[in-house]
């Protein structure tokens, strides 16, 4: 499997349907980006917007859950071995039984977690249980993580997710210093960074941090072309790939 | 029942998004001083009296008592507050640390209003600017306290994503809250959410329960042996708990909304029919399915229409310090009724579900046994609504 992270695709399963999905992963790892955040939709999504809740609302009510999302995964297995990192809330993981849940991932060929509601001080209860598993949890770095950063870094395996601002369209000049500072830090400590980019953002990420993550541009996309959008997304990531 | 890590037993923590978490822990640690602080305390005890109107009385219901022919029925009189209800002690309690922490602006979300009202009331009072999530079916329902609020100065914000209640009204605050928060304070109005949230509103409604046990070693001498509160998230019903979550053989009864009845899925009876879960920061119990998806609830009262519960509430179920019980809405309108007829008080319609209990109670004990209700908000706001359940179409 590819152990590169230049260029991570952000989607939600299940919209506008699970065979889409499973359509857009194989579109995008086609198209050359080296992994895929698959995020298991939520009832309420707090850290994402509410056109994200819109999209997490309509896959759920299509009947989509997390059995039937790993069991997609299962089935393409076969045939798409892109490195995927499977993000949700923590509720999901938590009911579904943790142990449950990692195990499922490695079934699936998933070896990442992100849980954005799982901040650094409640990460005890959950990462040993993925240690256990061999299931990493993707750890998260914000805006407003400050002084707390050296901590988070102290305790993150493998890849570090460094988040845009909620409330901007793209970087702040005195954010993206201070995320070159992060990206410094965490490749001494052995990390890897990836961070949020889009609208063009890609390639100045990419002079510091190890990954570029899109999600906005290529929801936008999946939004306006429901079923059709396999080839629009795949065209985009590739014109990305390319650009990078 | 003072938890400083803001664990209880396995329920609370601080599960929000790494956005959120210095606002949190900014938070923790200006409640952690001011706490402490005797010119805070001071401030906020005589912002009770002068401002609320402090204490509330702790009212003898002599006919509703005759009437049950059973155990002695006290009233804690909440409704009688500055804004009408129990909520403004919290609110005044956190609109005074936001203005030590320096803060400019003050969020919140609200269910039927009463919560924001109480917040746009502070604010005003304090010069601070103000905003209020408030779910796009309930400004709908409850026009005259979106009315009010912006009376205030306040700025109504109807959310619409999700089913639009309480619940969303709570996403959109946090998401608020993590877009802006050097200069803004969440006021949020129930014992739920990240730590500090769910200790300090407790600490904040514990005047409540404190009033009592004085009022009650007044006119009887004795501690009750039951008190009754209904629970949403539960701040009344945690107000007036916690002061005697010691005293043994004082049986504490929380009343949440069994809707249709805890049958019929329409209903936010969390206690009855929740399982264990992670939600809007706390770990709780959550009406949800088996995939954690969190259920859309129902209850006739908006203040009580919330698919979780309080984690302090969660762990007194637990180690089975306290009981709770479903009350439809059936029950609760009856109730209503009742203590409007029999004493001339209109209760809110959240606090007609802990009346609802007492009248089934009260007649199976004997008389030398006393019960207080917690009468958490007046049903002035109720009126129009209740009319509408009984067919009586009037206008607000």
């Amino acid at each position: 499997m590819n152990d590169s992270l230049r260029l991570t695709a952000h989607i939600i399963a299940g919209y506008p349907d699970l065979e889409t999905t499973s359509a857009i992963i194989r579109g995008i790892g086609a198209a050359g980006a080296d992994m895929i955040i698959l995020e298991i939709p939520f009832s309420d999504p707090i850290a994402g917007g509410p056109e994200i809740q819109g999209i997490c609302s309509t896959a759920l009510s299509s009947g989509v859950t997390t059995d039937t999302i790993f069991d997609m995964v299962e089935k393409l297995r076969k045939d798409c071995d892109i490195k995927i990192a499977m993000m949700t809330y923590y509720n999901p993981i938590f009911v579904y039984g943790s142990d449950r849940f990692m195990k499922r991932c490695i079934d699936a060929g998933i070896h990442h977690i992100i849980v954005p509601d799982i901040p650094l001080e409640e990460k005890g209860e959950l990462e040993p249980i993925c240690k256990d598993n061999g299931v990493k949890m993707i750890s998260m770095i914000a805006a407003t993580t400050r002084d707390r950063m050296e901590k988070i870094l102290d305790g993150a395996d493998d890849i570090v997710y460094i988040m845009r601002p909620n409330d901007a369209s793209g970087y702040p000049d005195d954010y993206i210093q201070d995320t070159k500072e992060m990206c410094r830090i965490a490749h001494s400590k052995g990390l890897r960074c990836i961070m949020d980019s889009g609208r063009g953002e890609a390639s100045t990420v990419l002079s510091y941090a190890d990954g570029a993550v899109d999600g906005e541009d290529i929801m936008t996309i999946v939004l306006r072309n429901g079923r059709d959008c396999v080839q629009f997304v795949s065209d985009y990531v590739r014109g990305v790939k390319g650009r990078i | 029942m003072t938890f400083e890590d803001g664990k209880f037993g396995e329920f609370g923590g601080q599960y929000v998004p790494e956005a959120l978490m210095n606002a949190v822990l900014e938070l923790q640690e200006a409640y952690e001083k001011y706490s402490r602080d005797p010119d805070f305390l001071k401030e906020l005890e005589e912002f009770g009296r002068k401002y609320t109107g402090r204490p509330s009385l702790l009212y003898y219901a002599e006919r509703m008592t005759k009437d049950l022919g059973g155990a002695k029925v006290y009233i804690k009189r909440e409704d009688l507050n500055h804004t009408g209800s129990h909520k403004i002690n919290n609110v005044i309690g956190q609109c005074l640390l936001a203005k030590r922490m320096g803060k400019k602006r003050v969020i919140a979300e609200t269910g039927a209003g009463q919560h924001g009202v109480a917040t746009a009331t502070m604010a005003a009072y304090l010069g601070l600017e103000c905003e209020i999530f408030m779910g796009a079916k309930d400004v709908e329902r409850q026009a005259l306290n979106v009315y009010r609020m912006e009376l205030l100065g306040a700025k109504v914000h109807p959310v619409h994503s999700g089913s639009a209640v309480l619940k969303d009204a709570v996403n959109e605050t946090l998401r608020e809250w993590s877009t802006r928060m050097s200069d803004t304070f969440y006021v949020i109005g129930s014992v739920v959410g990240p730590h500090p949230f769910p200790t300090m509103v407790c600490d904040f409604q514990s005047v409540i329960g404190r009033e009592v046990k004085k009022q009650m070693l007044e006119a009887e001498g004795c501690l009750p042996d039951y008190l009754i509160a209904c629970v949403g998230g539960g701040s009344n019903a945690m107000g007036l708990f916690h002061d005697f979550v010691n005293d043994e053989g004082v049986h504490l009864v929380g009343c949440e909304a069994g809707g249709e009845g805890v049958e019929t899925g329409h209903h936010a009876a969390t206690m009855a029919k929740g399982s264990t879960g992670v939600f809007h920061g706390m770990k709780s119990l959550f009406c949800q399915d088996k995939y954690g998806q969190i259920d859309e609830v129902y209850s006739i009262s908006a203040g009580l229409d919330y698919p979780g519960i309080g984690p302090q509430h969660a762990y007194l179920r637990a180690i089975d310090r306290a009981e709770y019980v479903p009350i439809t809405d059936d029950e609760a309108v009856n109730a209503f009724e009742y203590l409007s007829r029999t004493e001339g008080i209109i209760p809110a319609i959240e606090s007609s579900h802990a009346v609802a209990y007492a009248i089934k109670l009260a007649p199976t004990l004997d008389k030398d046994k006393i019960i207080v209700i917690n009468l958490s908000g007046r049903g002035d706001k109720d009126v129009a609504a209740i009319a509408r359940y009984r067919g009586v179409e009037i206008d607000e």
